[in-house]
């Protein structure tokens, strides 16, 4: 059973089923079809095969449509199984089959435990014409930290799907009601200004569709704004707003990525002969962290990072230390001098130098 | 056929992926007897390979740069020895979309548990979107285990961890303990070692 992509609904799993509302509310999203149940039913190889070539030549992306059923939670699941870039007809048959075969979604996988019976193989599979953008990424309808109603907008060159690995400082932008701050310093901005507006109206439009907050990811191809999946945002914030630094003046900005403030010397670590040097209480900066890190963090007041992401490792591991956290702040190793005295705000994402208020606190 | 990794070089990039650890760790992270991989570690100190530093009191061992610079060379020429370097690379590209799910759903919990949320990633949700990556890991190991023996481990740690943390949440993204965080990023790092990669 192939199922066009603007038919599909809730039997196609809700990845699929966000994808046909969205094509049915008019949003460009990539020409498809779904395999309702590619393990149970044999007939759509065939089907495939003539399918296929009308929606172009190629290349594919094949993913799975599972993810949890109430749409609101656990919503990573339907990332799970991609492939990307398949051209013939056989290799997007043994993409769907992987896909397929490994089973079921997470979801299922629970439902089973709590059943105690084996889980069932229905994996919904998706067909669509990959766009070759020219940047790409996530866009946030509230702020995923602080919880501000803007739309957040994280953009790479190329393919998107480096934005969540932390290895590549997405470019950020913030669009708050019509006005635009971003892309910090970035030498090469990947999106204009009115990319940008057009992303956040995207964003607004997909919110109101839905009706709840929604975390999308999207890519600029060929002067178009194309919605890959939207999904409810996971975890929303409280509605608050970020607060400015109070103390001195901001010298660094990135992005919030572990919340809290904290006051304390800068300590500028530029590799693994260099951790010597680090003292308990200071503040690290450094240009991103990896595992050998982890035993400067357990002893850092808060951590700078000139790269990375909400996602990264210094983000997750500040997260459990309970330290405040900022990353993505360009420059900052140039910037801040060991032994200078900064507030962190890892909620706001800034890093100001303490006044001597501060510094009483 | 399989390779077995000399006994050196897994000392070495035990060191890398661990970040930092005592010899006993190490020790546990090879599965080789503590007083060979002690042997081992003081060689690699006295090449400039590895740091003992300590911090408020617990020593452990990390590596230099010229530690990491060699580890990259010594993984590189025993990758391209067993012809395996085109599926690592394939099995790189498969980790990051499942990267990028773990990552999301570490941090999903991490901000229900600080409680910056209405809508909040229960225990349970957590635990059940960790399956899928847990899952995938067996094959993902499989494939690498294939050609380098030296990858065997990650899918029953990172499984364990999760099996422990529906009773324990500290076992999704603590550092004090064999974590699913923990572990998966051990991986990550392993990969990005193999492969000769830039963080």
């Amino acid at each position: 059973m192939l199922i066009p992509l603007r038919e599909a609904d809730g039997r196609c799993g809700t990845k699929a089923a966000n994808l046909g509302r969205l094509l049915r509310a008019g949003f460009d999203v990539p020409a498809g079809f779904v395999i309702g149940d590619p393990t149970g039913d044999h007939g759509w190889g065939r089907k495939l095969e003539s399918a296929l070539p009308d929606l172009g030549p190629g290349p594919f992306a094949v993913r799975s449509s599972a993810s949890a059923e109430d749409g609101g939670q656990a919503s990573f699941a339907g990332q799970l199984d991609t492939t990307l870039g398949a051209t013939t007809t056989a290799q997007v048959v043994q993409a769907v089959r992987r896909i397929a075969r490994s089973g079921a979604g997470p979801e299922v996988t629970a439902y089973a435990a709590r059943t105690g019976e084996a889980a069932g193989d229905v994996v919904p599979v998706i067909v669509q014409v990959m766009v070759e953008p020219e940047a790409a990424g996530v866009l946030f309808t509230r702020h995923p930290v602080s919880g501000a109603d803007q739309v957040v907008i994280e953009a790479t060159g190329g393919l998107g799907d480096k934005v969540a690995d932390g290895t590549v400082t997405p470019q950020a932008w913030t669009v708050d009601g019509g006005g635009v701050t971003g892309p910090g310093r970035a030498e090469a901005p990947v999106l204009t200004r009115a990319q940008v507006l057009a992303l956040g109206e995207v964003g607004r439009r997909i919110e109101a569709t839905f009706g709840v907050p929604q975390d999308i990811e999207w890519a600029v191809a060929g002067g178009k704004v194309w919605v890959l999946q939207a999904r409810p945002i996971t975890t929303r914030p409280e509605g608050s707003r970020p607060v400015s630094s109070g103390p001195g003046a901001v010298l660094l900005r990135g992005t919030p990525a572990s919340p809290g403030t904290a006051l304390g010397p800068v300590r500028v670590i530029t590799g693994l002969d260099d951790f010597g040097r680090f003292r308990a209480g200071e503040v690290l900066v450094c240009r991103t962290t990896s595992p050998a890190w982890t035993p400067l963090l357990a002893r850092a007041t808060a951590v700078v990072t000139e790269i990375g992401g909400m996602l990264a490792h210094a983000a997750i591991v500040a997260r459990e230390f309970g330290i405040p956290g900022v990353v993505a702040a360009p420059g900052a190793m140039a910037m801040l001098a060991d032994g200078q005295q900064v507030v962190v705000d890892g909620s706001a994402g800034t890093v100001a130098s303490a006044t001597s208020a501060a510094t009483d606190r | 056929m399989s390779r077995h990794t000399p006994a050196d070089v897994l000392v070495l990039h035990a060191v890398r992926t661990l970040g930092y650890g005592d010899t006993a760790r190490v020790a546990a992270r090879v599965g080789l007897p503590e007083d060979a991989v002690r042997e081992h570690l003081l060689d690699a100190q006295a090449h400039g390979w590895a740091a003992h530093t300590s911090f408020a009191g617990d020593g452990g061992w990390s590596l230099t740069e010229a530690g990491r610079v060699r580890g990259e060379r010594l993984l590189a020429a025993e990758l391209d020895g067993v012809g395996a370097r085109p599926v690592v690379e394939e099995v790189y590209r498969d980790f990051l979309p499942l990267n990028a799910v773990v990552a999301g759903a570490c941090t999903a919990w991490q901000l229900a548990e600080l409680g910056i949320g209405e809508q909040t990633m229960t225990l349970a949700e957590t635990v059940a979107t960790l399956q899928g990556p847990a899952t995938a890991l067996a094959g993902i190991e499989e494939r690498l285990v294939s050609h380098l023996d030296r990858f065997a481990g990650y899918h029953h740690r990172f499984s364990s961890a999760l099996t422990k943390a529906g009773d324990e949440p500290a076992w999704i993204t603590g550092t004090d303990r064999d974590s699913c965080h923990r572990v998966w990023f051990e991986l990550h790092e392993d990969l990005i070692a193999t492969l000769g990669l830039v963080r």
